[in-house]
């Protein structure tokens, strides 16, 4: 199912697909982290690693996923022997969203409470969350 | 002969002399009026009637304005979330309602206006435990069980 939402203005070229039921159970950082039974925010009583500091800083969910093998890279482009994850920031540098790259080169997103999603870094980007600003990278 | 200056009123902006039987009608006047409005059942469920629309109301703005939100700082930080948090205590009940129905990003308001925060260390982020845990703190508590017999 297609799904085009204010919140996102690209999406009038270029819909979300939905890929899952909604549900509250995890949100985009967990999603793209690999995990689907938690909340991942850096702040009091959602789920936040202890040794990564609890601050809502670009920098704080980079060492995120450093903890999993990713580093930073240059370009958002499919590369066949690598994972790839993209950090959306808003216009303040803030962090508002987490993506992960599909093997066919699209990027599946959980949008906040909803539902799970399959785009592309165009159909999300000067929508709710802002653009991708930080792409990084592991080893499959 | 004292000579008396009468003030103006305009300039002055103070209110003119009481007597105090006058202080007395008044007061009693007021007493009444506040007895009237805590022990009238009518006023209080007037009362409620209106907080739980206000409720429900910026619980719907809130629910559309962050559906799509992953950050919990803007959850909690949305305005119509904000003015719940400002209906104060008395919304607690509605806030446990809504929790047992159905699972949301409560937990913030309800530490705001309870004090408290029962959620337990391992339960961070797995919001079906974090809700068990409110839920359970709302039971052990019995004053936050939602008194709907007012409410039409």
């Amino acid at each position: 199912m297609m799904l085009t939402h204010p919140a996102f203005p690209n999406t009038l070229v270029e819909p979300f697909i939905i890929t899952s039921p909604q549900t509250i159970n995890y949100n985009c950082i967990a999603w793209a982290y690999g995990d689907d039974t938690k909340w991942y925010w850096p702040v009091g009583n959602y789920y936040w690693p202890t040794e990564i500091p609890c601050e809502l800083k670009a920098e704080c969910f980079v060492l995120l996923f450093e903890k999993i093998g990713y580093r930073v890279c240059e370009s958002s482009n499919l590369e066949l022997e690598f994972d790839k994850i993209a950090l959306y920031c808003d216009n303040m540098g803030i962090p508002t969203h987490a993506a992960r790259q599909l093997p066919n080169g699209k990027w599946t997103s959980k949008l906040g409470q909803q539902h799970d999603i399959e785009h592309t870094i165009f159909s999300m980007s000067n929508g709710h969350y802002g653009n991708a600003v930080i792409f990084m990278k592991r080893k499959i | 002969m004292t000579e008396y200056l009468y003030p103006n009123l305009p300039e002055s902006g103070n209110s003119l002399a009481i007597s105090s039987e006058a202080q007395f009608v008044i007061k009693n006047f007021e007493n009444s009026h506040y007895l009237f409005l805590n022990g009238s059942l009518y006023i209080q469920s007037v009362y409620k009637q209106q907080l739980k629309e206000k409720f429900e109301a910026y619980t719907s703005i809130w629910i559309t304005e962050t559906m799509f939100s992953s950050s919990v700082h803007e959850i909690i930080n949305n305005s119509a979330y904000r003015s719940i948090v400002k209906l104060g205590k008395d919304v607690i009940p509605f806030i446990i309602e809504e929790l047992k129905k159905e699972e949301n990003h409560w937990f913030y308001a309800l530490e705001a206006l309870t004090g408290q925060n029962p959620i337990k260390q391992e339960h961070r982020g797995i919001i079906r435990l974090m809700k068990s845990d409110w839920i359970e703190w709302a039971e052990k508590n019995n004053n936050y069980d939602v008194d709907t017999s007012c409410i039409s």
